[in-house]
């Protein structure tokens, strides 16, 4: 059946996306002026200590070589260690992840939660005050960047309410309040730009479903007009929002890496920033490539969410 | 003589328009349908058929909408509230749409969207709250064994497609146009209606497949005495299948009356021009005629009568209000003109009755 196909074909295409990226990184790490030797080492150091250094790291062998490594390597798993700690690269990228994807996860569910009734009930009051008081807060969350909204945050909200820290992350290994607590506040300066495009979006593509002949149909079938909306409205509505909503996620880690800062997590971001001054290019090498996995994973499974809601890709044929 | 079951008296639908001229759609239109008939309402594109359709189920909500009588069953149907409307939309009244593929929800079985008409008007004791709703919906899928989804499966064996099990569980663009349109009839009978409303069922459909559905709208007719407002643009479609007809024209009636009597002594020259353009309506060796120039723009329709700039018999008298001439009990035109002052068509018919 074609679902299957459809399947294996994109997961095939995500793995040639990855293997593209890796490459990428390899040649992008190396094009970086300056030698990590020297910078581990110090200006002081003399050549044959630098020289042996090299060696050390691999990086007196020719390019190609040093390329064909590097994948064998990645695809046994083994990203490395740090130049600096010595810490396995995958190790220091999941902890590091953690707080992030906690922050971008709980960020999405708050977008997703708030914009979709958000955009529903402005689409059903068009031009009414409900339609201008949710595209208005959705225009703000649009207009301010993450990290200045979680400045914000941090001086109301984090000054109000003091049980809300504004500093720091709790794993969730340290319990679920703690780790909500913590999460709480960046999740929501990443999640409110993303609610107020996700709400505009959802709301014109719902005015669309609504001059739709099959809404019409349902309510010549003598069905409540909630039911015409939510049973019949709804998922049509969210055909186009759930593409576009793969897209911005990506553009939405972008936003976790500068709020993090904010909140002064040590996240993601922290560390991809920290390994780049220092020029530990296994770590930022293992990191962009996680990170990519993580993008490819998270746009397959928006993918394979929208065939689920559309039947016109999950049972082929139509137009 | 029991009530019809449909009576429009003097309708009149305007679509207002802030900043230009209010839309006109239909001004002043009477029809009258009687259990269990096929009642045609014919007029070329524009006319007011499908205003006047959705009028009738209250579905138009930007509309502003006056009549002398609008009732079903007696009931006026402008008196009544939403909810009271909800009783009366697929349960008394169902309603067949053009475009079966736009009409039909893309994201829903067409199982299901026949067996949510059964739950809601039917006689299954299945939970119609949003709730449930929702959650059969989104979470669990309609259940197979239920009675309203059977009667579903059932329904759509009614209506002649092949293999109902299997098709039910499809979605509307797994099915052929033709097989689409018979789940929208299919989705109109699932409340046991008394009346359907067939917007143009067949436009959308090539000519054979177009004569399937007209006899199966007719045997329906027949087995569940339902009656049916057909609209169409198609004399020839009216010719097959119904038993009286309405000639509208720009928002108005041009005439009306049993199906053989305006065939037989058409009575207005709208209607003549009409069945000129039909190959069953041409007289032998007449070319196939179409009537020159195009209906008014209803936002500045003139006063009068609104065929007159394209009548071949238009005279000064017919700028004044439209007259009604009845040419016989139920064969009625509304025309200056007509019947001829000459007495050539003014005697009075005695039509028979239709049967049903
Ligand atoms: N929602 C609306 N707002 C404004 N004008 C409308 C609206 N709906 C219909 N009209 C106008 O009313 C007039 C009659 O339209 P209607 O759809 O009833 O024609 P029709 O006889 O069904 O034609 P067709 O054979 O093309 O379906 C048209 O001029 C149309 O532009
Ligand atoms: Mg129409």
């Amino acid at each position: 059946m074609g679902l299957e196909r459809y399947v294996t074909k994109r997961v095939l295409q995500s793995l040639v996306v990855i293997y593209a990226v890796a490459s990428i990184v390899f040649v992008a790490v190396r094009s970086v002026p300056g030698d990590p030797a020297r910078l581990i080492l110090g200006g002081s150091a003399d050549v044959d200590a630098i020289r042996a250094m090299r060696a050390n790291l691999g990086l007196d062998e020719p390019i190609p070589v040093q390329y064909a490594k590097w994948m064998a390597d990645l695809a046994q798993g083994n990203f490395g260690q740090s130049i600096y700690s010595g810490d396995p690269v995958l190790s220091m990228v999941a902890n590091a992840a953690e707080p992030t994807l906690s922050i971008g996860l709980v960020g999405i569910t708050i977008a997703v939660l708030v914009a979709i009734p958000a955009g529903v009930v402005s689409a059903t009051h068009y031009n009414e005050w409900e339609d201008y008081a949710a595209t208005g807060v959705a225009f703000l969350g649009i207009s301010m960047p993450s990290f200045w909204i979680g400045i914000v945050l941090i001086l109301t909200v984090g000054s109000t309410l003091s049980f809300l820290p504004t500093y720091g992350y709790a794993s969730l290994k340290a319990g679920v309040i703690p780790w909500f607590t913590h999460t709480i506040l960046p999740a929501l300066a990443v999640g409110l730009p993303y609610a107020g495009i996700l709400t505009r979006m959802t709301r014109s593509s719902m005015l669309e479903v609504l001059g739709e002949d099959y809404m019409q149909t349902a309510r010549a079938k003598g069905l409540p007009a909630r039911t015409v909306l939510l049973k019949h409205g709804l998922q049509n509505a969210l055909l186009p929002v759930v593409t576009v909503a793969g897209i911005l996620l990506a553009l939405m880690l972008g936003g976790v890496v500068a709020v993090e800062m904010v909140f002064g997590v040590q996240g993601f971001g922290r560390l991809l920033i920290r390994s780049i001054e220092r020029q530990d290019f296994p770590v930022v090498q293992g990191s962009v490539i996680l990170i990519s996995i993580v993008f490819v994973f998270m746009n397959l499974l928006v993918d394979l969410l929208y065939t689920f809601v559309n039947p016109k890709i999950r049972y082929g044929g139509g137009e | 003589m029991s009530d019809p079951l449909l009576t429009v008296e003097d309708l009149a639908v305007t679509f207002p328009d802030p900043d230009g001229s209010d839309t006109r759609a239909v001004d002043g239109v009477s029809l009258s349908v009687e259990a269990g008939e096929i009642h045609g309402l014919v007029g070329e594109s524009g006319s007011g058929k499908s205003v006047t359709a959705r009028t009738v189920l209250r579905l138009l909500d930007d509309a502003d909408v006056s009549a002398s009588r609008l009732a079903y069953r007696g009931e006026d149907l402008l008196a009544k509230s939403e909810r009271e409307m909800r009783a009366v939309r697929g349960d008394e009244i169902g309603m067949v749409f053009q475009d079966a593929l736009s009409a039909l929800n893309p994201v829903m079985t067409v199982g299901e969207q026949i067996a949510e008409v059964v739950r809601h008007h039917g006689d299954v004791d299945e939970s119609t709250s949003l709730l449930s709703e929702l959650r059969r919906k989104y979470v669990t899928g309609t259940s197979k064994s239920t009675a309203s989804w059977r009667r579903a499966v059932e329904l759509l064996e009614t209506v002649g497609i092949p293999d109902p099990e299997q098709r039910a569980s499809e979605y509307p663009h797994q099915l052929s146009g033709g097989q689409r349109q018979r789940v929208m009839i299919a989705q109109a009978l699932a409340g046991d209606p008394s009346l359907i409303i067939a917007d143009e069922p067949t436009t959308a459909l090539d000519v054979t497949v177009e004569a399937g559905i007209l006899t199966e709208l007719r045997e329906l007719c027949a087995d569940f005495n339902v009656a049916i407002l057909l609209i169409t643009h198609d004399l020839g479609v009216v010719a097959q299948t119904c038993d009286h007809v309405t000639v509208m024209y720009s928002g108005s009636v041009m005439e009306h009356g049993p199906t053989d009597d305006i065939f037989e002594a058409p009575a207005h020259p709208y209607t003549e021009g009409l069945l000129r353009s039909i190959p069953e309506g041409a007289k032998r060796g007449d070319e196939l005629a179409t009537i020159p120039g195009s209906a008014p723009d209803p936002r500045d329709r003139p006063a009068g009568c609104p065929f007159r700039d394209r009548c071949p018999e238009a005279t000064e008298a017919c700028t004044d209000s439209l007259p009604e001439h009845a040419l016989s009990a139920e064969h009625h035109t509304y025309c200056h003109h007509r019947p001829h002052e000459d007495g050539g068509r003014d005697d009075v018919r005695t039509s028979p009755q239709p049967e049903r």
